[in-house]
C-alpha cells in the first residue's frame, strides 16, 4: 500500500458537468493546496485518499455548519451564557416562552429523532442522552407579565435546572467527536443525499453504524484496493475514464436522477446487456457530486464553467461563499443572488481565452434543469442590477401558492423567454384581484425595461434605440388617461374594465381591438390620443406588447389608488 | 374605424359644391395636427390613394336648390370610416385638436366640430354582403394614352369592370399576398341604384347612388366597406354602409 502513496497520481480531465461536479467536490475535500493544475486537468496524489472519510465528511460539516440541526443545538449555549452573566436579570416572559420554545421545538425533537438517537448510540452515551431527554421540561408559562413577576424566583429556579440539563447535553453534542458525529448524520440527511442515495451509509439495509467506517469501506478502500490492483487481466473498461475493470458490478444507480438500476431496468441500455459500469476511483469521485454543487435547503447550483479547472473552482467557491455567507434567510430566492454574484465576478475575473457560454446546473424539486448563460445574459443582468434587486420581494398568488416575481423573471432572463406572458399575468390579478399581488406598476414597469433589452438582444425591437422612451412615454400616457378619467368623476370605477379590455386585446395580440378601445376611452374623455400609441402599430415583433403593457400599467396607476378604487364596482365604458 | 364629427355652421346656407370646402377643413385640421402625416397624404405632388373614405349628412330640414343647400338645423355630420388604424387615430386627433374652434368655409359661413362619436364596425363574416352608399360611388374610367378621365354610372355595360380593373391597381402591393385573382372573381350587382350629377370643382360628374351587392372573399369586403368603394373617395364619395 506505501507503494501507491507515495508517487501514484489520480489524473482527472474535465467532462460532462456531473463529472465536473464531481471533480471540483473532490478538490474541494482534499483541499486545493494538493491539486496540482494543468488548464482543464488536475492531478491529486494518492495519499490523499488517507483518511478520506474525515476529510469528507468535514467539508461539508464545515461548509454547511450553520445550517444544520446540530447546530441548532449547540447555538443556545450562548443564550445560557447569556442569562447566567446577568443572573436572570432581564429575563422576561417572551424570554421564558424562547427558552421554551428552544426546549420543545429543537432540543426535544432532535433529542429523539432517529438519526440523533443513533449517533449518541455511536458515541456511547444514548442512555444518558435519553435520561437527560425525559428530565427536559418546558417550563410553566404564566398568563401575563404581572404574573410572571410574581412568580419570577421560582421561575429562575426551575430554568436554572434546566439549563442544567441543557449544558450537559450541549456538552455532548458540542464535543468534538459530537460535531463529528451528529453532524455528519445531519449533512447526510440535508446535504447528500441531494446527490446520491441508496448506497453505503445511505443504504437503508447497511450493516455498518458508523457512517465514516461505512463511506470507508465502500467507496474509499475499494478504490485503493482497485489503485493497488493488477489490471492486465481486466477485460472491461470504465464507462467514465476509460480504465480497465474487471465486471461490470459498479453501476451508477446511486447517482440521483442519473443512474439506474441495471439489474430491474435492463431496457436503458442496448441489447438488454448492461455495459455501463465504474471503476471505484471514479465511484469514488462520483460520490463527492454533492460537494461540487452548492445547496440550499432543496435546491443546488453547480456552475459548469469548463474550460479550465481552476477557473471552475474559483466561480463555484463564489456561489458557496454567497450561499452560506450571508443573510438568514433560507430559500431558494437565495440560490439566484447566489448565482447572479457568481456571475458577475466571474465575470470581472473573465480571461481572453475563455468561452462567453457558461452553463448552470440546478438541483430543484429533486431533478436537475440547465440553462445556458451567455455573455449577452450576464450583461443584462449587470445592467437591470437595481431593477431586479428591486424585485426581490415582490411575489403574486395564485389558488394556494405564491410565486416569487424575482425567481420567474431571472428564470425567463436564463431561457430567454420573453417576459410578456409574465406582465400580462401580473396586470391581469392587479385588475382582477388586486389582494393577491404583492407588487406595484413600478415593478411591471421595471420589467418591461428588462425585457425590452432582452428581447434587443435577441434581435428584436431594432429601430427603438437604446433607451426606454417608449416604455416612460407610454406609462405617462396612460397614467395621464387615468387622471382624466378621474377629473371627469372622481369616483370612476371605468379603469379595471378598460384594462381588462386592452390586457385582452394584447394577449390575443389583436392591434385592432386594443386601439378601438384606445380610441373609445380618448373618445369618451374628449382627448387626442397621444403619439406614443400610434409607435405601437409599428410592424415589429413586441413593440405592441412592450407599449401596450406599459400603457395599461400607467393606467392601473399606483399602489395607493388601486387600493382605493378596488370597491367600486365594474362598470361598462363607452354605452 | 368609423367616426362620425357633428359640426354646426353659422349659416344655414352651403354651396352645392360642399364637399372640396370639407376636404379644405379636413386637410387644415391635419396640417395643424400632424405636419409629417399631412406630407403623407397631402403633400406636394403626391397624388396617393386615400385609404379613407367619408360622406356628409345634413341633419333636416334640408332644401337643395340649383346652386345651394339650406341646411336650416345648421348641423351636418361627417361620417368617416378607414381601414387602417393609423389614419384612424391621426384623422381623429386632428379634427379632435380643432374641436369647438371655428373654420372660415367661406366668406359668409363658418363650421366647427361640437362632437365626436364613434360607430362599432360590423364584421363580415360571409362571401356576400349588401351595401348602401352613404356618398355617390364614383366610376372614373382612366384613359392612360389620353390621359383623360370618363365618369360611368351603374348603367354603363363595363361599369363593374372598371372598378375592379381600378381595385386592381389601387391594391397592388396592399396586402401580404397577391390578390389579383380575390379581385377579379368578385361580383358586383348594382341592385336599386340611382344617378346623379355631383358638382365638384367646376365639374360635373356623373355617380351613382343606392344599394348594390357585392360577392367574393370576405376580407375583401370587409375591406372595401372600411375604405368605400369607387374613386374619390378622400373626397366625401363612395362611403358604404352595410345592410
Amino acid at each position: 500500500m506505501e507503494d501507491i502513496y507515495d508517487n501514484e497520481v489520480i489524473r482527472l480531465t474535465l467532462g460532462d458537468w456531473m463529472w465536473n461536479a464531481s471533480i471540483t467536490g473532490f478538490i474541494n475535500i482534499v483541499g486545493k493546496e494538493n491539486v496540482k493544475f494543468y488548464g482543464c486537468t488536475a492531478e491529486i496524489p494518492v495519499h490523499c485518499l488517507e483518511n478520506f472519510e474525515e476529510k469528507y465528511f468535514k467539508y461539508f460539516i464545515d461548509t454547511y455548519e450553520k445550517t444544520l440541526p446540530w447546530y441548532r443545538i449547540i447555538s443556545f449555549k450562548e443564550t445560557i451564557e447569556h442569562y447566567r452573566e446577568n443572573d436572570f436579570k432581564n429575563l422576561n416572559l417572551q424570554g421564558l416562552k424562547g427558552i421554551n420554545a428552544y426546549i420543545g421545538d429543537i432540543a426535544k425533537r432532535y433529542l429523539t429523532s432517529k438519526s440523533i438517537t443513533s449517533a449518541f448510540e455511536l458515541m456511547g452515551t444514548a442512555q444518558r442522552i435519553e435520561e437527560l431527554e425525559k428530565r427536559l421540561q418546558k417550563i410553566k408559562e404564566p398568563k401575563d407579565e404581572n404574573a410572571f413577576e410574581k412568580e419570577k424566583p421560582n421561575i429562575i429556579e426551575s430554568i436554572k435546572k434546566q439549563f442544567d440539563i441543557l449544558e450537559e447535553i450541549i456538552g455532548y453534542c458540542g464535543s468534538n467527536e459530537g460535531r463529528r458525529i451528529i453532524g455528519a448524520k445531519n449533512v447526510i440527511y440535508t446535504i447528500i443525499r441531494n446527490g446520491w442515495n441508496g448506497v453505503s451509509f445511505l443504504n437503508k439495509q447497511t450493516k455498518i453504524k458508523d457512517v465514516y467506517e461505512d463511506y470507508r469501506t465502500y467507496f474509499v478502500n475499494c478504490a485503493i484496493d482497485y489503485l493497488k490492483s493488477d489490471k492486465n487481466k481486466f477485460k472491461y473498461q470504465c464507462f467514465t475514464c476509460g480504465s480497465p475493470i474487471k465486471d461490470f458490478n459498479n453501476d451508477m444507480g446511486f447517482i440521483n436522477q442519473s443512474g439506474f438500476d441495471v439489474a430491474r431496468k435492463p431496457s436503458h441500455v442496448w441489447n438488454f446487456v448492461n455495459d455501463i459500469a465504474l471503476c471505484p476511483v471514479c465511484k469514488l469521485i462520483y460520490s463527492c457530486l454533492p460537494a461540487g454543487f452548492s445547496y440550499v435547503g432543496d435546491t443546488g447550483l453547480y456552475i459548469n464553467a469548463n474550460m479550465n479547472m481552476e477557473n471552475n473552482l474559483k466561480v463555484n467557491s463564489n456561489v458557496r461563499a454567497n450561499v452560506t455567507g450571508i443573510g438568514k434567510e433560507q430559500n431558494s430566492r437565495k440560490i439566484y443572488w447566489a448565482l447572479l454574484e457568481a456571475m458577475k465576478k466571474q465575470h470581472l475575473s473573465r480571461q481572453k481565452y475563455e468561452l462567453a457560454d457558461v452553463q448552470v446546473v440546478r438541483w430543484e424539486n429533486e431533478s436537475y434543469k440547465f440553462n445556458l448563460l451567455p455573455e449577452a445574459t450576464i450583461e443584462l443582468i449587470k445592467e437591470f442590477e437595481k431593477e431586479i434587486g428591486k424585485l426581490i420581494n415582490t411575489r403574486y398568488k395564485e389558488g394556494k401558492d405564491s410565486y416569487s416575481i424575482y425567481e420567474q423573471v431571472l428564470e425567463n432572463i436564463f431561457n430567454n423567454r420573453n417576459q410578456f406572458l409574465l406582465i400580462f399575468k401580473l396586470l391581469h390579478y392587479k385588475t382582477a384581484s388586486p389582494k393577491d399581488g404583492f407588487y406595484h406598476m413600478g415593478n411591471i414597469i421595471d420589467i418591461l425595461k428588462i425585457n425590452f433589452r432582452l428581447i434587443q438582444n435577441l434581435g428584436g425591437m431594432e429601430k427603438m434605440g437604446k433607451g426606454f422612451y417608449y416604455i416612460n412615454s407610454a406609462k405617462e400616457a396612460g397614467e395621464k388617461l387615468r387622471n382624466a378619467y378621474l377629473e371627469k368623476d372622481p369616483k370612476t370605477g371605468k379603469i379595471p374594465g378598460i384594462s381588462y379590455r386592452l390586457l385582452n386585446a394584447l394577449k390575443t395580440g389583436n392591434c385592432n381591438m386594443f386601439m378601438d378601445v384606445v380610441i373609445n376611452c380618448y373618445l369618451y374623455v374628449g382627448k387626442e390620443v397621444p403619439n406614443i400609441i400610434t409607435e405601437a402599430l409599428r410592424e415589429e415583433d413586441g413593440v405592441f406588447e412592450t407599449i401596450g403593457y406599459a400603457f395599461v400599467s400607467g393606467l392601473n396607476g399606483t399602489r395607493q389608488d388601486i387600493d382605493n378604487k378596488t370597491d367600486n364596482k365594474e362598470e361598462n365604458e363607452n354605452d | 374605424m368609423r367616426f362620425h364629427f357633428t359640426c354646426e355652421l353659422e349659416n344655414n346656407r352651403l354651396n352645392i359644391d360642399y364637399r372640396r370646402k370639407i376636404v379644405s377643413y379636413l386637410k387644415s385640421c391635419i396640417e395643424k395636427s400632424n405636419k409629417d402625416f399631412f406630407e403623407e397624404l397631402y403633400g406636394k405632388g403626391k397624388n396617393s390613394n386615400k385609404e379613407f373614405t367619408m360622406s356628409v349628412y345634413f341633419v333636416p330640414e334640408t332644401i337643395i336648390d340649383r346652386d345651394n343647400i339650406w341646411v336650416n338645423s345648421k348641423k351636418i355630420i361627417i361620417n368617416l370610416s378607414t381601414p387602417d388604424v393609423y389614419t384612424g387615430i391621426q384623422l381623429y386627433n386632428a379634427l379632435s385638436s380643432q374641436k369647438f374652434k371655428w373654420y372660415k368655409l367661406s366668406k359668409d359661413n363658418s363650421l366647427r366640430v361640437v362632437k365626436i362619436t364613434n360607430e362599432k364596425e360590423k364584421i363580415i363574416t360571409q362571401g356576400k354582403a349588401v351595401f348602401n352608399t352613404l356618398s355617390p360611388i364614383v366610376i372614373r374610367d382612366h384613359d392612360k394614352e389620353t390621359g383623360k378621365d370618363w365618369f360611368c354610372t351603374f348603367e354603363d355595360e363595363n361599369a363593374g369592370e372598371i372598378l375592379k380593373r381600378n381595385l386592381q391597381t389601387e391594391l397592388e402591393g396592399k396586402f401580404s399576398r397577391d390578390i389579383s385573382h380575390d379581385i377579379k372573381m368578385l361580383k358586383i350587382d348594382f341592385i336599386k341604384m340611382k344617378k346623379v350629377i355631383v358638382k365638384s370643382y367646376e365639374l360635373k360628374i356623373q355617380a351613382s347612388l343606392g344599394v348594390l351587392s357585392m360577392e367574393g372573399e370576405q376580407y375583401l369586403l370587409q375591406y372595401l366597406y372600411q375604405r368605400g368603394l369607387g374613386s374619390k373617395r378622400g373626397l366625401c364619395f363612395g362611403m358604404l354602409e352595410l345592410i
